[in-house]
């Protein structure tokens, strides 16, 4: 077990290495020379540039450029931000916290709602239930995050008065001011969930091992759970994985309608501003969140199936 | 002949699938019925209506499948109880097992697990005595303790059959369904387990519904047999009679049907045509288009079962005008002789296979990896025109030499050589001509493509036209237009022999190519290959676990043990007089010893 994890975490190293070397010729890509890009299109002064020249080596090779950047970015110092003079990681410490609680609570909406409606809609196939879920998940899948998050601000905001601007302060309060655009964002995903589920359920109920529970008069619950639902898992598993990296890029729309101050706005506003370091810390970040969800998604398939556990026979 | 009520009693019992909002009949107005303590074979091919009969008996048949009528356990009537009832019934009064070892139990969950739900709630909610009942189940089903530990598929199909045998009995019902219980299982342990149903039935006085498509096996195991056919009950009689006076002409085409294993038959004997549909037989006699012996009548009503004898019933109407003829037909085929009608093959090589070694390894996420030797130093020649018998259970390594020698595999190391200095043309032909035929490609496409990719040194022969191919096979030249969704197992596996025919191959290769067929259509499948044989001349390779098959199909066997070759030689020789332990298990093992 822990060998596994060792290769997998090892693999992971070797692809952020590789994801690294991409982001850090970003800046050599950009249009203009590397100093300009470090500087952000600001004033200098030669003390300033003779600084930076040096702090970045740009007087040296490229590739020894890379191995000091890289240096420095595995000790997570990837430089100043240019926007607020702090550095970049201080920075991203700003924006994180709403994006990491927004992209929780819309995962735990999506679980704890596209799941149980995924397996009713399964254990139902062709009745009037699961027809209703699957043209829901249809309608769900095709309305984008910011337009209902546009009408949810309407109906509750306008109408009712929940908070919609802004990410309130802290606990409860947060709560508030997150639910929204965590629904904003669930309902597509809830949608891609309730599908998965469904089928893999789908599939499970018509294996033979369902039946012989039947037969032997096991309880309807513990057929669900014991039987349905852990063999239905693992497309399920793979599905989440997918959708919580799908979650660390991709809130920038509701947080614009929302107002919230995450990384998606940040994300928006380093490339506006040509903020280089901090694109390049926030790449980082990103592949980081990637490389970590696949090994945890291998870590729970590797739980619920002692196939993969333990390797099949090849002959009995 | 029991005194007491019968423990389950059927009457008129139909089951009905929904077809796009259309009913159709799967099987209609059954009635048997099964004394406490007795075991009753069902035995019919596919599309008899034998599963779905046996599942209507614990309310499990699939979604949109219907059942109507009266099953009566001890007087409760099962069908149309609400499925809150009927939970109290399976499990504790009736229970069913399945016929795939393999799909059957939780995959996911430890065999201890399995057993320990299944046993009452009063024990399974008592960790300790819940751990020494697992044990005891075990131990009954002749599995060592340590089994618990295992899962499913750390386990052979013998022992996955075992532990859900255990699993299904954890309430000790009254009834025990067994659907095909053997049928995916090797010859040996399919014995080993029709003897544990008898002894845990004995020693637990409990009722078996045996469902089987093997006469043998319900013979061995059961007291009455029902014969099912296209949804309808044709006969019913104890088992010793049905097998010595069938009053019925199906039955007699069944019993004929069974390949011999203990001599060789100049001519298999088969049921011309293929099983028709329930629906399309609800008003005649379902038999009656496969019959010899039909008459007028036979078209016109639906025959209902009437007695011929103590405890035999049968639905044929004539059967007082041919009954003396259906035993002289069986007798005539019990004084068949020995006598073999082919060559023994041309004394010159076509392909010598030279210490063949095979391993392969699996990789686990975890773990360090396995490797299995499938084959470790396998060696036997092939001669030109001759049929050689490759024999063995599963995991022998049988299907790797098939495809090492179709090139879909490499050996490790070993040689094999051509007789003619050059790469004869191999085909196959493959045991499921369910999955080994392009649902989507009619089978004149798929002849033709076949016929394009005959081998270069064969491009000077005439290309063989689609309708001499299907003649050829047995099928009407109007089949090239038709898919194999359209056509019955045997169809299918003729078309899948006219596709390995159409590149004109000097050896073919048959990977239990009558295996996944009925009964009736085995021996006709059989009957074609000798065919072939006798007007191509074409060497064959032919794979096979079944004993009976090769005595009728080989000149010469090669047994394969765990990759190795135990045992080769004549067929009729190795098969009367075995030397090998292996070989003489084999030969020992199959139910009813036919």
């Amino acid at each position: 077990m822990t060998g596994f994890v060792l290769r997998r975490l090892a693999a992971g190293g070797g692809l952020l290495v590789a994801v690294s070397f991409l982001i850090f010729s970003l800046l050599h890509l950009a249009p203009g020379s590397p100093l300009t890009s470090l500087l952000g299109g600001q004033d200098a002064s030669d003390e300033q540039i003779a600084a930076l020249v040096r702090e970045y080596r740009l007087d040296e090779p490229f590739l020894v450029q890379y191995g000091s950047w890289l240096a420095r970015a595995v000790q997570l110092d990837f430089g100043r931000s240019i926007l607020s003079h702090t550095s970049a990681l201080a920075r991203i410490g700003e924006f994180a916290p709403v994006s990491a609680q927004l992209a929780a609570l819309t995962l735990v909406i999506t679980v704890l709602v596209g799941i149980p409606l995924g397996m009713a809609a399964g254990l139902r196939r062709g009745r009037a239930a699961d027809r209703l879920t699957s043209f829901a998940a249809v309608v769900g899948m095709s309305s984008p995050p910011f337009a209902t998050g546009v009408l949810l601000i309407y109906v509750f905001g306008v109408g009712l008065g929940a908070p919609v601007f802004g990410a309130g302060g802290a606990g409860l309060d947060r709560l508030r001011h997150l639910i929204l655009p965590a629904v904003a964002l669930s309902i597509v995903l809830i949608a891609i969930v309730v599908r998965q589920t469904r089928a893999a359920v789908l599939d499970t109920c018509r294996q033979d091992h369902v039946v012989f529970g039947h037969a032997r008069g096991l309880r309807i619950s513990r057929i669900l759970t014991r039987y349905v639902l852990r063999n239905s898992a693992l497309p399920i598993v793979n599905t989440v994985g997918i959708l919580v990296i799908q979650l660390a890029a991709g809130t920038v729309l509701v947080e614009s309608v929302f107002s919230l101050p995450g990384i998606g706005t940040l994300m928006v506003n380093s490339v506006e501003a040509k903020d280089m370091p901090v694109i390049q810390a926030l790449g980082m970040l990103i592949a980081v969140v990637v490389v970590l969800t696949n090994l945890l998604v291998d870590l729970v398939s590797i739980m619920i199936d002692p196939r993969l556990r333990l390797g099949v026979r090849t002959s009995p | 002949m029991t005194p007491h009520p019968p423990l389950l009693s059927a009457t008129g019992l139909t089951i009905t699938a929904d077809v796009g909002g259309r009913p159709r009949r799967l099987a209609g107005e059954l009635d048997f019925t099964i004394a406490r303590g007795a075991a009753l074979g069902v035995v019919g091919e596919s599309g008899s209506g034998k599963s779905m009969t046996l599942r209507s008996l614990v309310g499990l048949l699939p979604s949109g499948v219907r059942a109507d009528g009266e099953v009566r356990l001890d007087g409760l009537q099962l069908i149309g109880l609400p499925e809150r009832r009927l939970r109290t019934v399976r499990g504790e009064r009736i229970s069913l097992l399945l016929q795939d070892p393999f799909t059957m139990l939780n995959p996911l969950q430890r065999v201890g697990v399995t057993l320990r739900e299944s046993l009452a709630p009063e024990i399974r909610s008592d960790r300790a005595a819940s751990r020494e009942e697992t044990t005891r189940r075990l131990a009954e089903v002749g599995l060592d303790p340590t089994v618990a530990d295992d899962y499913p598929f750390q386990l052979s199909g013998g022992m996955r059959q075992r532990v859900a045998i255990a699993a299904a009995l954890g309430r000790d019902p009254d009834l025990l369904l067994a659907d095909e219980p053997t049928t995916a299982l090797d010859p040996s342990s399919q014995a080993d387990v029709l003897n544990l149903l008898g002894r845990l039935r004995e020693s637990r006085g409990m009722s078996l519904i045996l469902v089987t498509h093997d006469l043998d096996v319900a013979f061995g195991a059961c007291d009455d047999v029902v014969v099912m056919y296209a949804g309808a009950v044709l006969e019913s009689a104890p088992a010793g009679t049905l097998a010595t006076r069938p009053r019925h002409p199906y039955t007699l085409g069944l019993l004929r049907s069974r390949v011999p294993r203990d001599r060789y038959l100049a001519e298999l004997t088969s049921i011309p045509g293929s099983v028709p549909a329930a629906d399309a037989v609800r008003h005649t006699c379902p038999f009656s288009d496969r019959c010899s012996w039909h008459a007028g009548p036979c078209r016109e009503t639906r025959p209902t079962l009437s007695p011929v004898g103590a405890g035999h019933l049968t639905a044929c109407t004539r059967v007082a005008d041919i009954g003396a003829e259906l035993d002289a037909m069986l007798a005539d085929r019990d004084d068949a002789g020995e006598t073999r009608a082919e060559d023994a093959g041309r004394p010159d090589d076509l392909v010598v296979v030279g210490e063949l070694r095979k391993t392969f390894r699996s990789r686990p996420l975890v773990g360090p990896g396995r490797s299995t030797t499938a084959l470790d130093g396998v060696s036997f020649r092939i001669r030109e025109g001759e049929s050689l018998g490759l024999l063995g259970e599963s995991g022998s390594g049988k299907s790797t030499i098939a495809r090492i020698l179709l090139g879909l595999e490499t050996a490790d190391s070993g040689e094999i050589r051509f007789g003619r200095g050059h790469r004869p043309a191999v085909q196959v032909v493959f045991q499921d001509p369910y999955s080994s035929l392009n649902p989507s490609l009619t089978v004149g496409a798929c002849l033709r493509e076949a016929i394009r990719h005959r081998v270069p040194h064969r491009r000077d022969r005439p290309v063989p036209a689609e309708a001499d191919l299907l003649a050829l096979v047995g099928l009407p030249a109007g089949y090239a237009s038709r898919r194999p969704p359209a056509l019955s197992g045997g169809e299918r596996q003729r078309v899948a022999i006219a596709r390995a025919i159409a590149t004109d191959p000097d050896l073919l290769i048959c990977d239990e190519p009558v295996a996944a067929l009925d009964v009736s259509v085995q021996a006709q499948i059989l009957e074609l290959f000798r065919d072939l044989r006798r007007e191509r001349k074409i060497a064959m390779l032919f794979i096979t676990h079944d004993l009976a098959v090769a005595r009728q199909m080989t000149e010469r066997v090669v047994v394969l043990h765990r990759g190795q070759v135990v045992e080769s030689g004549e067929t009729a020789g190795v098969l009367t007089e075995p030397e090998h332990w292996y070989t003489k298990r084999l030969v020992t093992s199959t139910p009813g010893g036919r």
